[in-house]
């Protein structure tokens, strides 16, 4: 899965985060050639002299969408152990942001540590948990991300080129804008995947739109306080499946924790991680899908994230701990 | 008694040594012309009668009474003085002249060599080669990098290419495309033929149908062969587009069966229209799945075209140069001449745009609007 790869893409993620704030594959940085090849051949690069370094056409060409090779051997063949885009396969083997990646990394072939069980499954055939959804062809990067981005005909791009659907995932890059759902800290480079780098808002206070995204594959796990599939006889309170929103935290450990998993904040206050709240600790903050899981994975059953137990420890792709139940605890003090 | 595996080895290099010679010798049988001149890639066995409504298209040197053997032979390989009022000097020079001539008396040992010495930096002459000595403002088919290079920015033109037997074929099977040239007698026929440009089918001169390719009526002299004065047109019945010939070489770019091998309407290579094998298409045909946006081609601006002019079209149906130029979606298909130039030109792959120029789906976007 290791190709040469195109130069363009090099030069342009190499300055994306200068000239375009936020995500590669749309508007500026969408380049036709880095995944699309015309006649299904390719005898030499794109420099004028011929030079110049592209994907080499898969060995099973032409491909359908003129693409250069099936969807997920192409999106990896830049998107695993290069050092110029985001590696999201299993081990990071490309360039490691500061504390990890904020989305974790993918699994296929069940290969240890990343099982199958550990994240989303590349090529799995599946049906998602908790919905019905499932790709005959087996899971495919293109199953979550659009790789044209949102188009040019839309005003924003969906946070991580994610499909828009009916729920975008707007971010806001470099400043935050409470009005969207993501922040992301640093426009581009190593770093701007790094989890330290992104955080949650939360615009509306009874909704997740990054929950609803989900929700799109894993429908009944996520929903308000008075939705059946979340509430016994849609009562709030009568919780049946642990809240992806319209709920916050109070009480229990979170306060004490000087780190802490990712939650959403209407009001764009995390606190400073290595810093415990205490006292301070605002009481609208609420917990989602990204506060447990890793979008795509890591070492740990069910993409979770566990943190020590005292929430000293700085939380990586795997958090900073070895049990499941510190996870709980980062919220709850039970036990 | 089993063979061994060495054994089966060598035999099975001597079959293949066997079709190699054999199939070439079967197909040229099959058209009775005595070489292998490649019947199998076309359909056609007759050349059409001009379409209706149809008169002429631009007559082009090289054809009847500027057919004019003196051009490109001699008989003696030299020659005293000019006849029939011919200038006293010409691309070979003054007179007296003595020709380093080649085979079939021509005025020089090789037909690219033949052909450049009038068409390369002579003023008044189609200039194919470099820089234009005529000064217009695009060549119709753009530019050859010089003879003997490999150019990655279009045809490479190189002498001693043979159309002998198989020759034509082996240029690329079993050698390679990337490694192949052409010469200019491939494409054009140097006697005429009353086509445009003297273009023809390399596998079968004499066997093209007419080409699609128009000229605007006021044009004239080299203006002929400026880009904004070409349209190109086809009524995918009696005449074809232009790239027609291009499939000679370039077999599997065109065709449903390349481009669309299960029919599923999800292409693997990029359409180009081809109205011989029943492949046309239209910008329009991709709004219904969103690959295109019509009204974004129609409007000529933004992505797409920020540093490139409107891409060149085939129109299906167009017969003359005004139907061939109107900007219509379902009427304007996509065929080689869209992206590339035919000769060569400035950036890699001959393409009209340059890949390099940092500005994400320049040429591309044009149609596809996905920026």
């Amino acid at each position: 899965m290791k190709k040469v790869v195109v130069l363009a893409a090099v030069i342009a993620l190499t300055s994306a985060g200068i000239a375009f704030a936020g995500d590669y594959h749309y508007k500026g940085t969408l380049n036709c050639n880095e995944c699309h090849v015309m006649h299904g051949s390719q005898q030499h690069g794109y420099n004028a002299d011929g030079t110049g370094t592209f994907t080499t056409v898969g060995g099973a060409g032409p491909y359908q969408w003129l693409l250069r090779n099936e969807p997920n051997a192409l999106c990896l063949s830049c998107h695993d152990n290069q050092t110029f885009a985001p590696d999201v396969l299993q081990a990071n083997g490309g360039t490691a942001p500061t504390l990890g990646r904020q989305a974790g990394g993918l699994n296929m072939n069940n290969t240890a540590p990343y099982f199958d069980a550990t994240g989303h499954t590349l090529g799995s055939t599946a049906t998602a948990p908790g919905g019905t959804f499932a790709n005959p062809v087996g899971l495919e990067c293109i199953d979550c991300h659009s790789p044209h981005g949102r188009g040019g005909t839309h005003a924003s791009n969906p946070y991580r080129n994610l499909y828009a659907g009916g729920n975008v995932i707007s971010y806001a890059v470099a400043t935050n804008d409470l009005t969207k759902d993501v922040f992301e800290r640093v426009a581009g480079g190593t770093d701007h995947y790094d989890i330290g780098n992104v955080d949650f808002n939360e615009p509306k206070s009874d909704s997740s739109y990054y929950g609803q995204y989900c929700k799109t594959c894993h429908t009944n796990f996520h929903g308000k306080s008075t939705d059946a599939n979340m509430a016994a006889g849609g009562v709030a309170g009568n919780w049946i499946r642990h809240p992806t929103a319209d709920v916050n935290i109070s009480g229990g450990l979170f306060d004490d924790r000087a780190y802490r998993v990712k939650v959403m904040s209407p009001t764009g206050s995390w606190g400073t991680q290595g810093t415990a709240w205490g006292a301070t600790m605002p009481a609208d903050l609420t917990p989602s899908c990204f506060t447990c899981h890793k979008a795509h994975g890591n070492q740990r059953a069910f993409g979770l994230i566990y943190p020590d137990s005292a929430g000293v420890l700085p939380i990586g792709e795997e958090g900073s701990g070895a049990r499941y139940r510190d996870l709980c605890r980062d919220c709850h003090s039970r036990g | 008694m089993r063979l061994s595996l060495p054994i089966l080895r060598i035999r099975g290099l001597v079959i293949l040594a066997i079709i190699g010679v054999l199939l070439p010798a079967l197909a040229g049988a099959s058209n009775g012309s005595g070489d292998y001149r490649g019947r199998p890639l076309h359909k056609r066995v007759t050349t059409p009668k001009m379409a209706a409504g149809i008169t002429s298209f631009a007559p082009t040197y090289h054809n009847g009474v500027t057919l004019r053997c003196s051009d490109c032979h001699a008989m003696h390989e030299s020659r005293q003085h000019p006849v029939d009022g011919d200038p006293l000097s010409d691309p070979f020079g003054p007179y007296p002249q003595n020709y380093n001539g080649g085979k079939s008396l021509l005025k020089a040992p090789d037909p690219v060599d033949l052909c450049l010495t009038c068409h390369d930096n002579q003023a008044g002459i189609p200039d194919v080669m470099t820089a234009d000595a005529n000064g217009l403002t695009e060549r119709s088919a753009g530019y050859f990098a010089p003879v003997g290079t490999r150019n990655p920015r279009g045809h490479s033109l190189d002498r001693g290419q043979s159309l002998a037997g198989s020759d034509l074929c082996n240029r690329c099977h079993f050698n390679g495309m990337a490694d192949a040239s052409v010469s200019c007698i491939d494409c054009h026929n140097p006697h005429g033929n009353n086509k445009s440009r003297n273009l023809q089918w390399a596998s079968w001169p004499g066997g093209e149908p007419e080409f699609g390719m128009f000229e605007a009526a006021s044009a004239t002299g080299l203006q002929r062969y400026e880009a904004a004065n070409i349209g190109y047109g086809t009524d995918a019945a009696t005449v074809f587009e232009v790239t027609n010939m291009c499939v000679d070489c370039h077999h599997v770019y065109s065709g449903n069966g390349y481009i669309d091998p299960d029919g599923d309407g999800i292409h693997n290579r990029h359409p180009s229209s081809e109205a011989e094998r029943g492949s046309t298409n239209n910008i329009a045909q991709g709004a219904a799945s969103g690959t295109t946006v019509p009204a974004h081609w129609v409007a000529g601006t933004g992505a797409g075209f920020q540093a490139t002019p409107r891409l060149r079209f085939v129109n299906n149906p167009a017969l003359n140069f005004a139907d061939a130029t109107a900007i219509d979606p379902a009427k304007n298909g996509v065929f080689c001449l869209t992206c590339h130039r035919a000769h060569g030109g400035d950036n890699s792959f001959s393409l009209r745009w340059d890949p390099t120029s940092g500005i994400s789906g320049e040429g591309c976007d044009q149609c596809h609007a996905k920026n």
